[in-house]
């Protein structure tokens, strides 16, 4: 084995960091997990963890000092070698600020740690900074003055931005950025069905049937475990990785893909891409327009995107093999919904839930309530 | 909207019932006995989506405006629930 590390997880309940978590600790690291609302750590297959040598620590990164005393912040500083910052808000459409105070100035107070306690960072980051850039995308690219689709991503920018600004007063990284965090490669199990997830119950469902977009377009899905692989070896062997960025990728897919491979499944419905010129909100019937303004709105950039990443430092430095499959990976993905019950089982509608309630007429709420089309709001 | 008399102040305990009719009816996991301290995620599985469903259904079922993000993201229990409608109803009905 070797060198036995003592490294700080934070967002170690999450999707990814459970899993980094895991990894480490099973090759017989120290591991301080910190947790934030949820303290308990379960893996990406639903089984508590419950390894040896994982402390947990609740703490709030919004936080100076992590909420930390001042004792305890210089404790925890002084008994670790290596942080994996993993926590962050993930989910799309909250307010601006809940984005920079978990994001970005989270991200300063975890800088601020490794200063203090002369520790070293690998900071995850996302391989969406680089935008609405179309074509290459390298690991060595940062700040190209592209334009971003959305606050998340934002932060996400000026988060990595700070890693690469702290290393002149000494703080040594390396970033690790993962494209969209979707299940096992060989089983297809996830933990948490999340962004691209939900738009393929909606669609499938049938409860969102048209989405601006082109058939061109490329989703890059990666699986939790190869994520989770490449932390583990970048924060294992931080010498070699130092300064540098790993693209944690997987195989490109198109909306075709997308497209070509839910026909197959009988029971799904299958979205239409409509160029983004010709579609008109307007014309969507009430739920389908609230669907789409609430969830598909969020990632309609991301149905118009071209990219493809370069995984160069990745493929020289982590063993394991890019992962790839294409279609028969998101059959996978897609079997393991159906078999959990994700897909395949839709609970019933607003619509049908509200009329065998009885409360479509105005009996609760007033004349309000008879405006069912949403006319007139 | 405006043309109709106001009706009667909504108090929450006229709203509790209702809230609790349509939570548990958009519940992903039945059979579970409702109180105002059931949470909606551990107790009875919401996920974001089923979520988001739930706020239409209960702006449906209420006739209200749109929910504010802000509030609808702070919401954990079934109680909360019950106050953030009686104070949405309230607001209308002062409109
Ligand atoms: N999932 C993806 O598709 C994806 C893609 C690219 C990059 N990434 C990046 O990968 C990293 C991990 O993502 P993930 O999917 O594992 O996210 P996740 O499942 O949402 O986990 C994020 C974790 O951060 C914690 N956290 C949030 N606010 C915090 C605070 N104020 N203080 C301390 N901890 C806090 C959360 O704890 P509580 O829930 O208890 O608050 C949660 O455990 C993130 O940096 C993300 O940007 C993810």
């Amino acid at each position: 084995m070797r060198r036995r590390l003592r490294v700080l997880v934070t967002g170690a309940a999450g999707l990814v960091g459970a899993e980094v978590t895991a990894r480490l600790a099973a090759a017989g690291h120290e591991v301080t997990a910190l947790v934030h609302r949820t303290p308990v750590l379960v893996g990406n297959d639903g089984t508590p963890l419950e390894a040896a040598g994982v402390r947990c620590l609740t703490a709030d990164v919004t936080r100076p000092r992590l909420g930390l005393s001042e004792a305890d912040h210089e404790a925890l500083a002084g008994g670790i070698d290596r942080i994996v910052h993993c926590a962050a808000i993930t989910d799309f459409g909250r307010p601006e600020e809940d984005y920079q105070r978990v994001n970005v100035d989270g991200t300063a107070h975890v800088l601020e740690l490794a200063r203090a306690g002369g520790a070293d960072l690998v900071h995850v980051g996302t391989a969406y900074v680089c935008g609405e850039r179309d074509g290459l995308i390298l690991e060595t690219e940062l700040d190209e003055g592209q334009r971003l689709a959305n606050a998340y991503e934002a932060s996400k920018l000026r988060a990595e931005t700070l890693v690469h600004k702290a290393r002149a007063d000494g703080v040594r990284s390396a970033v690790v950025r993962p494209s969209i965090v979707v299940g096992d490669e060989h089983t297809g199990v996830v933990r948490d069905y999340k962004n691209i997830y939900v738009v393929l119950k909606l669609t499938t469902e049938g409860k969102v049937r048209s989405i601006p977009g082109q058939y061109e377009a490329r989703l890059d899905l990666v699986p939790v475990d190869y994520v989770a692989d490449v932390i583990t070896q970048v924060t294992e062997r931080f010498d070699e990785a130092a300064g540098r960025t790993f693209h944690a990728v997987g195989a490109p897919l198109t909306l075709r893909d997308f497209s070509d491979v839910m026909a197959e499944y009988p029971s799904f419905q299958v979205p239409r891409f409509v160029p983004p010129t010709s579609f008109d909100l307007g014309r969507l019937p009430r739920e389908e327009r609230v669907y789409y303004e609430r969830v598909v709105a969020l990632y309609e950039s991301y149905f118009r995107r071209r990219m493809a990443f370069d995984a160069s430092n990745t493929a020289q430095l982590v063993a394991r093999p890019a992962p790839g499959g294409g279609q028969d990976f998101l059959r996978r993905l897609i079997d393991h919904c159906l078999e959990s019950g994700y897909l395949g089982a839709p609970l019933p509608g607003v619509a049908d839930v509200l009329a065998r309630l009885d409360l479509t007429g105005a009996d609760v709420s007033g004349p309000a309530a008879n405006d069912a089309n949403g006319a007139g709001r | 909207m405006t043309s109709h008399p106001n009706p009667p102040c909504p108090t929450e305990d006229a709203t509790r019932s209702t809230v609790y009719a349509i939570v548990g009816a958009m519940a992903p996991m039945t059979g579970v006995e409702l109180a105002d301290e059931t949470t909606l995620v551990a107790d009875l599985a919401y996920d974001s989506l089923r979520l988001i469903e739930l706020t239409l259904a209960l702006e449906q079922g209420f006739g209200l405006p749109e929910l504010p993000q802000e509030e609808t993201a702070m919401v954990t229990t079934l109680g909360d629930i019950v106050r953030m409608v009686a104070a949405a109803r309230r607001q209308e009905a002062a409109r």
